[in-house]
């Protein structure tokens, strides 16, 4: 499994709460822009022992755009400017790479479906939580709910 | 969009003081690579552009963003006589700038752009007497009668004027500033959020809008412009004829009861008062020493319970939040605070 992420507080909570850690990096991997990453660091609200610990695995991916797709997402961008200019290069990446986009926003998701028509797809955090549960074979019920409700 | 970037780039690299060559070196990139991107010839990739805002102190999302707003400084708040050195004047542009970037780009997300229009740009002022009149006049025009103003920033932000509380940490330490952006079509005023008596702050309002609207003559010094504005900032809280009714004309001696009564309706200092009272010569100058003397002078006697808080940058983005015209995410980065901060503060919203 691949995603193309924008924030980091998502996947830390995961890795915290024992979801990820059942996985290898061949088995699940997030990716996230270097746009992103940065400004993450200065606004984000995420564990950074625990982000730094992914980097390190392979787990989590911070990846460069070339000048053809930053240009191509500023463009995109000077459309949509009530967005982010990183989720606008995040879903461009997405798309361009195939890799399946994950999204929280409502706003940006409805964007990501019509930008990327159906190319690849778009999760919400559920879709994540019940794919990453059917993959350890645990099922939501079982799952202690309080760890679930921290998500 | 190579040409919004090579203007944006070129104008924040020209605000740095620097050189292509220089920020070239900056960044570890060629003078030519710069050179391209300064002439749309070429398009950064993802890393060189994060570099190149990183080197001009600058959020990468403005060197992208089209009609990026550039404030300028107009005029200081110099009370205290401190003058800004270039590198100060530069800093503080740059964070004003940002910040304002934010707020004009919220404007437009919600599409709520209130134009402004200066209705005394044709009074000429050249000394204390025309501030006077300026303020009478504005007051007139702004259909604000003789009343106490409430919440003079509520009232500036509803004409128009974008209103800025910013903590300039060392860089600045004046209570104030004003100036212009978009070739003089956005006024700007800063409040340095380190002030915190609400009397000075109004005050400090006052004063720069002075700065704003006053056409004044190009003869006059900066200490006479500075004595004009403090003038039109005193009648504008407190015009002359409600002082005479409040206070009497020919008053030998004033007590501090009746003082303290006039800061807390109109919300002005009490050594403004006085200043206003001596330069509308209803006291003698004897009285004003003897007040100036005296043991209550300097002391700080009664409070002015308002509210003196920007409100309509917080007002456009609950506005925008609420009908899903940003997200989360936007909302923290238009407020420049960090996410948990955000939360913070916005939760605090939903409680009882």
């Amino acid at each position: 499994m691949k995603f193309v992420i924008t924030e980091l507080g998502l996947i830390s909570r995961l890795f915290a709460a024992g979801f990820l850690n059942r996985f290898s990096p061949q088995d699940i991997k997030f990716f996230i822009v270097d746009y992103c990453y940065n400004d993450q660091l200065k606004r984000g609200k995420f564990d950074s022992v625990i982000i730094h610990k992914m980097l390190v695995q392979g787990m989590l991916n911070i990846v460069s755009i070339d000048e053809k797709e930053n240009e191509q997402a500023a463009d995109l961008f000077l459309k949509h400017s009530n967005f982010l200019f990183q989720s606008i290069v995040s879903i461009v990446y997405a798309k361009q790479t195939g890799i399946d986009f994950f999204v929280e926003d409502p706003n940006l998701m409805t964007l990501a479906f019509n930008y990327v028509q159906g190319k690849i797809d778009i999760h919400s955090k559920g879709y994540l939580i019940s794919s990453l549960l059917h993959k350890i074979n645990i099922e939501e019920e079982k799952f202690d709910k309080k760890v679930l409700m921290s998500i | 969009m190579k040409k919004i970037l090579s203007a944006n780039l070129q104008k924040a690299r020209q605000l740095r003081d620097l050189t292509m060559e220089e920020l070239a070196n900056i960044i570890g990139c060629s003078k030519q690579a710069i050179s391209h991107y300064e002439n749309a010839i070429r398009f950064p990739d993802s890393q060189t552009l994060i570099a190149l805002a990183e080197a001009l102190h600058v959020d990468f999302e403005s060197l992208i963003r089209p009609n990026a707003v550039q404030f300028s400084i107009l005029d200081v708040n110099y009370r205290q006589g401190i003058e800004l050195t270039h590198q100060e004047k530069t800093e503080i542009q740059r964070i004003a700038s940002e910040r304002l970037n934010n707020y004009v780009e919220l404007e437009q997300i919600a599409k709520d752009i209130i134009k402004f229009e200066n209705p005394i740009s044709d009074l000429l002022v050249n000394n204390t007497s025309d501030a006077e009149k300026a303020s009478k006049l504005l007051r007139k025009k702004w259909k604000l009668a003789d009343l106490p103003i409430p919440n003079v920033t509520k009232m500036l932000e509803d004409k128009g004027i974008r209103i800025l509380k910013i903590d300039f940490g060392p860089v600045y330490q004046h209570e104030g500033l004003s100036g212009w952006a978009e070739n003089k079509t956005i006024p700007v005023i800063v409040i340095n959020s380190k002030q915190k008596e609400l009397a000075r702050v109004r005050y400090t309002l006052f004063h720069e809008l002075g700065h704003l609207l006053l056409s004044m003559n190009d003869d006059l010094t900066n200490a006479e412009i500075e004595r004009i504005c403090e003038v039109f900032a005193g009648t504008m809280i407190l015009p002359t004829d409600v002082l005479i009714r409040e206070f009497g004309k020919n008053r030998t001696n004033i007590s501090i009861p009746e003082l303290r009564r006039i800061k807390e309706y109109y919300g002005i200092s009490i050594l403004a008062i006085m200043v206003r009272a001596r330069f509308s010569e209803l006291i003698s100058y004897e009285t004003f020493i003897k007040w100036r003397d005296s043991k209550f002078f300097g002391e700080d006697f009664g409070q002015y319970l308002g509210k003196e808080e920007p409100q309509r940058f917080d007002q456009l983005l609950f506005k925008c939040l609420s009908e899903n015209k940003i997200g989360i995410d936007k909302a923290v980065k238009l407020t420049s605070k960090t996410e948990e901060e955000f939360q913070n503060f916005y939760n605090e919203l939903f409680k009882f």
